[in-house]
């Protein structure tokens, strides 16, 4: 069964500008453009599928985001998310999706997180066992149990992201939405997380939808991945698929000395073509070293972006 | 009752936040226990060489900027910071994807830090009262057990009427962007037609006829003249009343719009 349904999806939203005509004109006239967020997009998730939603800086992936969780209104377009539509945020709606933003907080500065989760449970209106045993299996798989009474400002980063993290999946959700989660993280946080999703989506079957720009992220939590660019969506399909259209694709790192000065080379080349360019290189110079790598999802998607 | 709940530990949280700070917690007493000072001062001053302004007496007057100042704070509308915070960043989005709605959280969080605050004030407005009886300054007949009991009940009702005031100005940062300049105005004109500035009855005319038609006499000068029996209980809840269904459904209003905007603006 479809978890999300999304039929030529479109966000338009207006932003202000500033005119520079004259101050006076400004102070009475301010005008709007319109921008283009998300143009006319559709895909359907199944449950359980760990989808990866990448792209630049305001391509639109949170503002899609948004749209099924039921924050933004879209300008046209169909969202049936568990079969709801998310923007007339029914109560039992919003019960069943949770909704991570590594940017934002819910929880509150000078209080622990377990104050603030006593609030969601009555919020939620959680009953005492099914709170105490997603709290408890939330806290184990985050390693977070010394981490609830402690006034959040006390907390590292790190921390504070592994408490935010159990408070918007406290009521157990059935889709989750992963708005950048990993964001500004060091690398340690940065992997428990990552283990977290993985076993979170693998012991629980949720369905999750994942925006990041940490790609390793996605290459080791994703089984499929959606690219959006200026709005639409360039690709759509399987990680293995994307990966294996590239497989042939090769990434050389090549230290060459010339002239008694070593000189550090990235090229990206077709796999039949190493050996002709390693030997117009060793003609330049002598080879020191040299690596051959198959292309990261990272190489991947700059190369698909930067085509366009 | 699912509401009663929610509001219930929404105003726990925020008692608890208000009381993180225990040195804030108590230096909150002095402040208010200042302007306390200087009014008395001041009135004392006014009443060198006289014993009544304009039918009032020394003592009475006392007795007035007391309630007042007991009043003030918790009738006065103001923007509410978080509010206008929630929805100048966008943070507003985070209490979407809750299954409570956001007018019942901003009310319930307002009332648990002011529920604090109350007990702050109550303390100190009280122990200066006793002081100032003590000193001579009031006059035991304008002590009052049962005017004190009618009071209770009427700030109750006032209170209530300021915070959905305060919500109201709240939610009108949808539509302005910036609350500064409706926040500036009204902590500019509040103060003169509550009559916590000076009580009603010393204004000219034409302003008293102004006063008349807006909420405002309802949260200060009437209260306290409930206190003190010049005006009758039950009109005056009555009158509260209505201008808490007038304002709730302006709240109400100004939300539903407001939301709109939002969802449909934001990106």
């Amino acid at each position: 069964m479809n978890s999300i349904k999304v039929i030529n999806l479109t966000k338009i939203y207006k932003r202000p500008v500033r005119s520079r005509a004259g101050v006076l004109k400004d102070l009475f006239r301010r005008g709007t453009e319109e921008v283009v967020g998300v143009d006319s997009i559709s895909f359907s998730i199944e449950a359980g599928e760990f989808v990866g939603y990448i792209g630049l800086n305001g391509a639109g992936k949170t503002t899609t985001m948004k749209m099924l969780a039921g924050i933004l209104h879209p300008t046209s377009g169909e969202v049936q998310v568990l079969g709801y539509i998310p923007w007339r945020r029914e109560r039992d709606f919003l019960k069943r999706i949770g909704f991570v933003m590594g940017q934002k907080r819910q929880l509150w500065w000078d209080l622990p997180a377990a104050d603030v989760f006593e609030f969601l449970k009555v919020v939620y209106e959680l009953d005492d066992a099914s709170y105490r045993r997603t709290l408890g299996e939330m806290t184990e798989l985050l390693r977070a149990s010394d981490l609830l009474n402690v006034p959040v400002r006390n907390l590292s980063l790190g921390e504070r992201a592994k408490v935010e993290l159990i408070a918007a999946l406290l009521h157990d959700p059935e889709i989750v939405f992963l708005d950048e989660p990993t964001l500004g993280l060091d690398v340690l946080a940065q992997r428990a997380l990552r283990s977290f999703f993985a076993e979170y989506n693998r012991r629980y079957g949720k369905t999750m939808l994942l925006t990041t720009h940490t790609l390793s992220d996605v290459e080791s939590l994703c089984q499929r991945v959606i690219v959006i660019h200026q709005g639409k969506i360039l690709r759509d399909g399987s990680l293995s698929g994307l990966l294996s259209e590239y497989g042939q694709q090769r990434v050389l790192h090549v230290t060459l000395e010339q002239n008694g000065i070593l000189l550090e080379r990235r090229i990206e080349v077709d796999s039949s073509q190493t050996g002709k360019v390693l030997q117009e290189l060793a003609d330049t110079g002598r080879i020191v070293e040299f690596r051959e790598e198959k292309l990261s999802l990272e190489d991947i998607i700059a190369r698909m972006l930067g085509e366009k | 009752m699912r509401l009663l709940a929610i509001a219930r530990s929404t105003a726990s949280l925020s008692w608890r936040e208000a009381t993180a700070y225990r040195f804030n917690f108590a230096m909150s007493f002095l402040v208010i226990a200042i302007p306390f000072l200087l009014q008395v001062f001041l009135w004392r001053a006014v009443f060198s060489g006289r014993s009544e302004v304009a039918g009032y007496s020394l003592s009475q007057m006392i007795v007035y900027y007391v309630l007042a100042l007991f009043l003030f704070d918790f009738v006065h509308p103001t923007i509410l910071y978080d509010v206008s915070e929630d929805i100048k960043s966008g943070e507003l989005s985070v209490h979407l994807l809750r299954p409570l709605p956001y007018p019942i959280w901003a009310f319930a969080v307002r009332l648990g830090s002011q529920a604090v605050y109350l007990a702050v004030v109550a303390v100190t407005v009280g122990g200066g009262a006793l002081l100032l009886g003590w000193a001579g300054y009031l006059s035991a007949g304008d002590f009052s057990l049962a005017g004190l009991l009618r009071f209770v009940v009427v700030f109750l009702a006032a209170w209530l009427l300021g915070l959905l005031l305060s919500l109201a100005a709240s939610f009108a940062v949808f539509f302005t962007e910036d609350a500064a300049g409706l926040s500036k105005l009204v902590s500019f004109v509040f103060p003169l037609l509550s009559g916590s500035l000076i009580p009603l009855d010393m204004l000219p005319g034409w302003i008293k006829n102004i006063c008349y038609y807006l909420p405002f006499r309802w949260l200060v000068y009437e209260p306290i003249r409930v206190y003190t029996g010049q005006q009758p209980l039950a009109p005056t809840i009555l009158a509260l009343l209505g201008w808490v269904i007038v304002t709730a459904a302006i709240v109400w209003l100004l939300w539903r719009v407001g939301i709109v905007r939002f969802t449909a603006v934001g990106g």
